[in-house]
């Protein structure tokens, strides 16, 4: 399908020549009869768009979830090679810093937590700030939000949110290095006071799942996951913390591209060089926002726990409630990765998009070496998520990386005219989901009906060799905001 | 000649927003911001004046947005007259006058986590003005 050309029946090529400026091809890995709906969405501009950042290695490369974003497609990924003048862009990182997907697992059966999934949901949806306004309970002072910023979900441990064990179990061990709060401004501090702990709105949620198929018995049983078996997803990021700082930084690297010689097709792509001044203070802020999303993602996973053991009355032990892995799916890092035989330190922004290491990978925690980095791919609340483990293909092609979701097909004011609250409702009774949510619009915004089927994503990641799948998880219950 | 309309965007939420005057563009353009996330009750009255600069026109749209996005998130407070001067192409004051949200008596909807630069655009027109601007949401 023009402009596209088939490279597998998994991969196609938007060729350097489709856009003045392109650096290198665009490479989307997606299925044949997905590809006029990605044709007819503004994803293939910015796919060229990215191809355009100064430094960019091998491939502008978009995930099967890809959809129109701002700057960066969703579903989007591009390495930058900072000795060739690779650039870093806030936008490649987007406003929701290290926005990501955390899963736990119990000893719970479906069996047991089905007759009261009303009253957990209620639980959760009380314990659980969520929504526009709704602020934590945890109000922070300067001096602990600056110790957030540069310890991460160690932070949340020591303030007895979860066990020092969960940090081996998040991606970076809960906390990125050389997080440095020097630059981070007042309004962004004003903003991440009262938020370390709440889910906020839009596509964010909190679900209780159950296991209800497994692909590979082998890496299910190594992440704690068995057939019938309760889990928990909770989708959040880095809250108005986050926002602020890339709001803030758009503004400094805003002047970058003219300074350093450069010209880029949209503003919202704004980038520094990774080895100038600009450059390294947003790398310095954006893994402040890093780690306090990791942060975010401790306490609610704690509050969480919590509210299994109130509204189920039973034990930790009987609960059992451990971490599987913490993925972020909107964040920039510096990773060594092999171009034409030779090992380089890439500057690797993933978008809307899951870091996906294979077996062996030093990275990884010990559990994991033999089945390779746990990947979680949510799909939407009234169908099912996927577990995924990382494959070497994907280091071979895709900066070791794969989807993050199911991707929208459905505009959300399209949403809103087609569909409503009551629909919404009966629908996700009739399959058995229950749902809570502060916001009745945002709910419609999130049904099932304006999602890709994961399943058909998910797919597209396995039969390309990026990432194998290891089980499907079925929402029983959904706290949204 | 309406305030302002949503267009479809996959993801988040275009706007555009029309004013005979730039002033009135820019507070259409704060009413859609606040229509996006809600339908509010204050619970007190206050007024204050504030001064927005950008580097260009419509970066100023950008800034503007973003310092009511900021006074709404950090401090929970909605404005809903404003009287605006633009004391140079890249720069304006607005008086405003708006409250605290009381959440318990509003109607919350999104989240608007920023306003993006993303076909973005402020232009004169035959009619007056009209201005594109995307929310993440």
């Amino acid at each position: 399908m023009r402009p596209l050309t088939r490279i597998t029946d998994q991969l196609w090529e938007l060729p350097a020549t489709y856009k003045p400026g392109m650096r290198v091809p665009g490479h989307i890995y997606a299925s044949e009869p997905m590809l006029s709906r990605i044709a007819g969405d503004n994803c293939l501009e910015q796919v060229a768009n990215v191809a355009c950042l100064p430094g960019i290695q091998s491939y502008s490369l978009a995930m099967p979830d890809i959809h129109w974003g701002y700057g960066f497609p969703i579903g989007g990924v591009a390495a930058t090679d900072p000795d060739e003048g690779g650039v870093i862009s806030p936008g490649g990182v987007g406003y929701d810093i290290n926005c990501g997907v955390r899963m736990m697992r119990t000893n719970l059966t479906q069996g047991e937590v089905a007759p009261r999934i009303h009253d957990l949901v209620a639980q959760l949806f009380r314990d659980i700030p969520c929504g526009l306004g709704e602020k934590s309970d945890l109000r922070l002072s300067r001096d602990d939000e600056r110790k957030v910023l540069t310890q991460g979900a160690h932070w949340a441990v020591t303030h007895g949110f979860g066990s020092p064990e969960d940090c081996d179990f998040i991606e970076e061990k809960g906390c990125m290095a050389e997080a440095e709060s020097s630059g981070i401004t007042e309004r962004a501090l004003e903003r991440g006071a009262g938020q370390v702990g709440s889910l906020g709105s839009g596509n964010h949620f909190l679900e209780v799942q159950v296991t209800d198929e497994i692909y590979d018995e082998t890496a299910a049983a190594t992440m704690g996951l068995f057939l019938g078996g309760i889990t928990v997803m909770i989708h959040c990021g880095s809250r108005g913390f986050g926002y602020q700082v890339c709001d803030d930084y758009l503004r400094v690297l805003g002047h970058a591209p003219e300074k350093y010689g450069f010209r880029l097709p949209d503003r919202q792509l704004a980038s520094a060089p990774v080895n100038s001044p600009e450059g390294q203070e947003y790398l310095a802020a954006m893994r402040c926002a890093a780690n306090y999303a990791f942060a975010n993602r401790q306490v609610l996973a704690s509050k969480a726990e919590g509210a299994f053991l109130h509204a189920l009355r039973i034990s930790p032990n009987a609960l059992s409630m451990q971490l599987v892995y913490d993925v972020p799916h909107n964040i920039a890092k510096m990773e060594e990765h092999v171009i034409n035989g030779r090992t380089r330190r890439l500057c690797v922004h993933r978008k809307g998009a899951t870091r996906s290491f294979p077996p062996n990978h030093p990275s990884l925690p010990a559990r994991y070496r033999a089945i390779g980095q746990p990947v979680l791919v949510p799909g939407d609340m009234g169908r099912y998520s996927f577990m995924l483990a990382g494959r070497q293909e994907a280091i071979e092609q895709s900066f070791g990386t794969v989807c993050h979701g199911a991707g929208r097909v459905m505009s959300r004011s399209q949403a809103k005219r087609e569909l409503n609250f009551e629909q919404l409702r009966r629908d996700m009774e009739r399959r058995g989901v229950v749902m809570m949510a502060r916001g009745r619009g945002t709910a419609v915004e999130e049904a099932s009906a304006v999602y890709k089927d994961v399943a058909e994503v998910v797919d597209v990641v396995d039969s390309a060799g990026l990432a194998k799948k290891v089980c499907r998880l079925r929402p029983l219950g959904v706290v949204k905001g | 000649m309406k305030p302002f309309e949503f267009f479809e965007h996959t993801a988040d939420i275009g706007v555009r927003a029309y004013g005979k005057t730039r002033e009135e563009l820019f507070i259409n353009a704060a009413r859609a911001l606040y229509e996006v996330q809600g339908r509010f009750d204050l619970a007190d009255r206050r007024m204050i004046k504030v001064e927005v600069s950008a580097d260009s026109a419509d970066e100023l749209l950008v800034r503007w947005l973003s310092e009511l996005l900021y006074r709404f998130n950090a401090e929970g407070v909605c404005f809903t007259h404003f009287r605006l001067q633009f004391t140079d192409p890249h720069k304006l004051v607005a008086q405003m006058e708006g409250g605290a949200v009381d959440l318990s008596r509003s109607e919350v909807s999104e989240e608007v986590k920023a306003v993006t630069y993303h076909q973005l655009s402020v232009q004169q027109t035959a009619d007056g003005w009209t201005a594109t601007v995307i929310f993440d949401v």
